[in-house]
């Protein structure tokens, strides 16, 4: 031996068991750390495949000149400007064939993509074939290959099939297939299945330009249309068209319109509590876990140290011994956490979570942070040890006295375990009077526990919260919900839809959502809502008497009546729901008011009259506002408010803001029938045991073109929630076997140092059965306290945390519970009472193993 | 009347090159209440035989025979309750429990034998042992003669017919040494019990009724 430093490699070596121990929970928790800040880092620099992904994506095109191109692309939150122009086109008679994903319900759309033969696209990845050299020839991209039943291949034609818009030149030609590329992520045309053709020479080009979306989905909905109305009207730009992605349950509100306040609140809390529990759980490691290795560590060698003090080492000397050791098992450590690291990743998230967009490559960035948190907490962690033993005397050490002299002791009569034996009894006096080794497994146990149920709570919360936000906004119906926007040909739906057997019920809903920009908006917090043109939303429902009826209820008042005569109700719903959650004295300010009026106040929205005859004439009411505000035309009139309502309103998208008008009002004043003109929609009620979603939705697809639906909902929820829950049961594992890692290194330690304790006790008379009834008795104590702790924790912290998170977001959560989780405290706890069980029978076995004479001789 | 006898007793450790006898075929009866020390050198086997007498560790070949019973055939949780009832253990380390206070520790094996401690005998042993400002104390609080002490006090809170003291003053000076074994041989004549001591102190060993000698674990004589 070289150096006394050496004989810290010298425990390693030979005191293997120990040392892989070590190696293992330092190796989990610098894992976990690994992974986290691994994905955090690529999953900022994945933000745009996340939206891609989702869906979540939006594009403006605008007609530029040169002049304003040259400015435009020199914006830095401008993703890209090029030149170039598109059209769109459907390829749904493609060889007969209908597309596969044709399927989802709503509308695809495929196109044609026109540039000039440039860098751009040359640079797309050519999986096969080549670029097109002449007009006629066609880049069809991977997905759009992708999406057909029978897969078109290099030198087909295809023949593109078109969906009334007009057209171009090519209507009636048929392109060859030259190539197939891949596209990258970042471009609009990615968005949809795309195809890519030269432009033809005669054709004039328009510039287009996409701008991205800076911020993520709700929250930046707005943000990002101001910034780009700013662009727009200080360069003075044509808008073109605008697109959206598919649209989502997290963004179905924000697109259609642009209200950035609502229905984030249940995704806010579950990133709020995933972060809060990633959170506390790296504070966990750092602070229990490995501190409490590393104790036990150095408690297994205190003897030595003393020994070594007393041929003339000083605390400098053991610190130098003890950290040569802890620093090796760190780095061992460490590399193995890397490659594992990986592999978690690479079979949890692509093999078994099949998260294909979230990259988990190597992070030099990462690599660091790691290697600094693995470094950084073995060093704090072996200073509490370290200190611990500088306060041991020499002659203690040796002994392994190290009780502390300084405990005081109480008359006390073991309460409630004097009923179990003096085993219950002794067990309670060992872990009463020898704290430091009963707190360091109580806290790994305790913080294992609450972390598992805080996640297992955020798990359930936004589950729940999603649960609320999907009925509430589709009224509690176990149905399709659609909006019939181009084909206002209700009877022929409901024709349709009557003779499937497996619909129970039909409900038409009549009404309009408008966007009037006179009416006076809004404010929650300051911020007024709006949609992107400055308008507040308003959903026009028109009731029939049985709907007035059942308001009537709510009111307290004859909405019937009320309504006999013109005139509105306006109805301000909730932004936090279900209602009886929210607690009585803040249901006031839970409220998103559509207006601040009173009743007998006026209100201006789009004449009703002018709707009815757009629809008539063919028009969309839905982009109605839009053109209303941008020409000036939209006529409007003036309804009193004869009453005002909280609440909700059954129906789709019924959390918006909403003004109840009576349907029989207006079959009086145009002295005809105006049904059809004021149908919105249907509701269904399906027969859950008869019904074929695969059938209604091609049917009603290729017949109506119907939006949304109850079961994209629940398809969508089911896809977001399928990954919380296997990485939420994944991470709790996790947690777990840290946790346990930490008691079982702790009970080595425990039955290695008693080893003598436990033959005295034999030789005065104590049976194995007795001792095994001892230990168990202490283990239990231990997992029974952890429990105990890990309730009364969080109940009492999830308060707080609501608290903090509610001051933080100010509007978010200001009524969210976090529910507690019952069934997995309970849970938790028999699963941890078991493992103490099982740890006994191990403690148990050791010191069968044990030989009482040989250390009844020992000295220490 | 023989309360211990030992026929024939072995107690070989390893096989073949490396065995070795600690205890060689060893004969011996000893009657209640007689007082006897086990001398030898160090590695003669005297602490294992008093192990086998105490039942702590079982012999090769040979008996032991305690008030009439052959305590090596026993199983586990009777021999315990032999410990708890008939044999009192002192130890030359102590072997006292270290969350246990001073008074815990003399009522643990009443306790394990699920009686409820003798008040006013464990008072008298803490008095007789001068342990009365020590009782609630911590055995980690305590001197090396005390903890002995306490030790005494522990193998004679069941009041047992037997002691085994296993060098009950190798811990100790001089001194408290002689006035440990005083204690021992004053209190095991008070509570009419047989002693069985095991030192390598002549002055000691003398104190007692018989003297036995142990070489390479085979009894060489019996002097008293």
């Amino acid at each position: 031996m070289r150096s006394y430093k050496q004989l810290g490699l010298k425990y390693f070596k030979y005191q293997r068991k120990r040392a892989y121990i070590i190696i293992a929970s330092l190796l989990l928790s610098s894992c976990f750390f690994y992974i986290m800040i691994t994905l955090l880092i690529n999953t900022l620099g994945d933000k745009y495949r996340y939206e891609k992904e989702s869906g979540d994506y939006d594009a403006i095109f605008y007609e530029l000149s040169d002049a304003q191109y040259d400015t435009i692309k020199n914006y830095a939150t401008i993703s890209s400007a090029k030149k170039a122009y598109e059209d769109e086109i459907c390829f749904t008679g493609f060889r007969g064939a209908t597309p596969e994903n044709m399927g989802y319900i709503s509308r695809e759309i495929r196109h044609i993509y026109l540039d000039t033969m440039n860098d751009s696209i040359l640079s797309y990845e050519m999986i096969e074939g080549r670029a097109p050299e002449n007009e006629r020839e066609i880049l069809l991209s991977e997905s759009v290959v992708n999406s057909f039943e029978k897969k078109p291949s290099v030198g087909d034609k295809i023949k593109p099939i078109l969906e009334g818009e007009d057209s171009s030149y090519y209507e009636g030609e048929a392109f060859t297939i030259c190539g197939i590329i891949k596209l990258d992520y970042e471009t609009y045309i990615n968005t949809y299945p795309t195809a890519i053709s030269l432009a033809p020479k005669d054709m004039k080009l328009d510039t287009y330009v996409s701008f991205k979306k800076k911020f993520t989905i709700a929250e930046g909905c707005l943000t990002w249309y101001n910034y780009c109305k700013k662009i727009e009207s200080s360069l003075g730009l044509k808008e073109i068209e605008r697109y959206g992605g598919r649209m989502n349950p997290f963004t179905i509100n924000s697109t259609l319109g642009f209200f950035y306040l609502q229905d984030r609140e249940g995704l806010i809390t579950a990133l709020a509590v995933i972060c809060l529990d990633i959170f506390i759980l790296i504070i966990y490691i750092a602070s229990v876990m490995v501190r409490s290795i590393f104790s036990a560590n150095l408690v297994d060698k205190l003897k030595d140290f003393s020994m070594l003090k007393a041929i003339g080492a000083d605390n400098r000397h053991i610190k130098k011994i003890f950290s040569v050791e802890c620093y090796l098992e760190c780095t061992i450590s460490f590399f193995l956490s890397i490659a594992l690291g990986h592999l978690i990743m690479s079979v949890l998230l692509k093999d078994i979570l099949k998260l294909n967009t979230i990259s988990t490559g190597f992070s030099l960035a990462a690599f660091l942070l790691t290697l600094v948190f693995s470094f950084a907490t073995v060093t704090i962690a072996i200073i509490e040890p370290l200190m611990f033993f500088k306060k041991i005397s020499v002659v203690d050490g040796i002994r392994s006295h190290y009780m502390g002299k300084e405990i005081k002791i109480k008359k006390d009569n073991a309460g409630l375990f004097k009923l179990f034996g003096t085993e219950a009894i002794y067990a309670y006096k060992n872990a009463k009077r020898n704290r430091r080794g009963f707190s360091n497994a109580v806290a790994s146990l305790s913080i294992s526990l609450i972390i598992v149920i805080i996640l297992a709570g955020g798990i359930k919360a936004i589950g729940k919260q999603s649960s609320n936000d999907l009925i509430y906004q589709n009224g509690n119906y176990n149905s399709y919900v659609f909006s019939d926007i181009k084909l206002k040909n209700p009877d022929n739906i409901y024709s349709f839809l009557r003779s499937k057997p497996y619909i129970k019920r039909l409900q038409r809903t009549y009404g309009f959502d408008a966007f009037p920009s006179y009416t006076k908006a809004p404010k929650v917090d300051g911020e007024t809502l709006m949609n992107v043109n400055d308008c507040p939303i308003i959903n026009l429902k028109i009731c029939d008497e049985a709907e007035l009826n059942d308001l009537s209820q709510c009111i307290g008042k004859d909405a019937n009546k009320l309504l006999s005569d013109g005139g509105c109700i306006l109805v301000n719903t909730r932004m936090v729901y279900p209602e009886e959650d929210v607690p009585e004295d803040k249901r006031e300010a839970s409220l998103v008011k559509t207006f601040d009026l009173k009743e007998n106040d006026k209100l201006t929205i789009p004449r009703i009259s002018f709707l009815v005859e757009m629809e008539q004439s063919g028009n969309d009411t839905f982009f109605f506002s839009n053109e209303s505000i941008k020409n000036g035309s939209a006529p409007k009139e003036d309804l009193t408010i004869k009453a005002i309502a909280e609440g909700k309103i059954n129906g789709f998208l019924s959390n918006f803001p909403t003004v109840i008008m009576s349907k029989h009002f207006f079959d009086d004043q145009y002295d005809k029938d105006v049904t059809d003109m004021l149908f919105k929609s249907i509701i269904m009620e399906l027969d859950d045991n008869n019904f074929n979603e695969d059938e209604l939705s091609t049917e009603l697809l290729s017949k109506f073109g119907c939006q949304f639906s109850w079961l994209d909902y629940n398809y969508e929820l089911n896809r977001e929630f399928r990954g919380y829950r296997i990485a939420g049961t994944f991470v709790a594992i996790y947690i777990f076997i840290l946790g346990i890692m930490s008691i079982v290194n702790n009970m080595v330690t425990d039955t290695f140092v008693r080893r003598k304790e436990f033959a005295s006790l034999r030789a005065i008379g104590m049976s194995k059965k007795q001792l095994n009834k001892m230990l168990t008795f202490e283990k239990l104590e231990i997992g029974l306290t952890a429990w105990f702790i890990a309730i009364l924790l969080t109940t009492l912290f999830i308060a707080p945390i609501l608290y903090i998170y509610n001051t933080i977001l100010e509007n978010g959560l200001l009524f969210s519970t976090l529910p507690i989780p019952w069934s997995v405290l309970l849970l938790g706890g028999i699963v941890l009472i078991l493992i103490m069980l099982i740890l006994a029978r191990l403690a148990i076995k050791k010191a069968d193993e044990m030989d009482i004479t040989s250390e009844l001789r020992s000295e220490a | 009347m023989n309360i211990i006898s030992v026929r024939n007793l072995s107690k070989i450790y390893n096989k073949g090159e490396n065995e070795v006898k600690a205890v060689d075929d060893i004969s011996f009866d000893i009657e209640k209440g007689e007082h006897i020390a086990v001398i030898g050198t160090s590695g003669s086997g005297k602490s294992t035989l008093l192990h086998l007498l105490g039942g702590l560790d079982k012999p090769t070949e040979g008996k032991v025979i305690i008030d009439g019973e052959d305590i090596t055939c026993f199983k586990d949780e009777k021999l315990s309750r032999i410990r708890r009832r008939k044999i009192g253990f002192v130890f030359q380390s102590y072997n006292l429990i270290p969350v246990l206070t001073v008074r815990e520790n003399i009522e643990m094996p009443v306790l394990l034998d699920g009686l409820k401690p003798d008040k006013a005998h464990i008072d008298e042993l803490i008095e007789v042992l001068g342990l009365s400002d020590r009782e609630n104390h911590l055995p980690s609080q305590l001197s090396g003669g005390q903890q002995q002490r306490v030790s005494i006090a522990r193998a004679l809170a069941n009041k047992p017919s037997i002691i085994l003291a296993d060098e009950p003053t190798g811990n100790l000076d001089k001194q408290n040494g002689i006035e440990v074994c005083k204690l021992l041989k004053t209190t095991a004549d008070h509570y009419e019990q047989t002693l069985v001591i095991i030192t390598h102190d002549l002055s000691i060993a003398n104190m007692a009724d018989r003297v036995l000698r142990i070489s390479d674990g085979k009894l060489l004589e019996q002097k008293g």
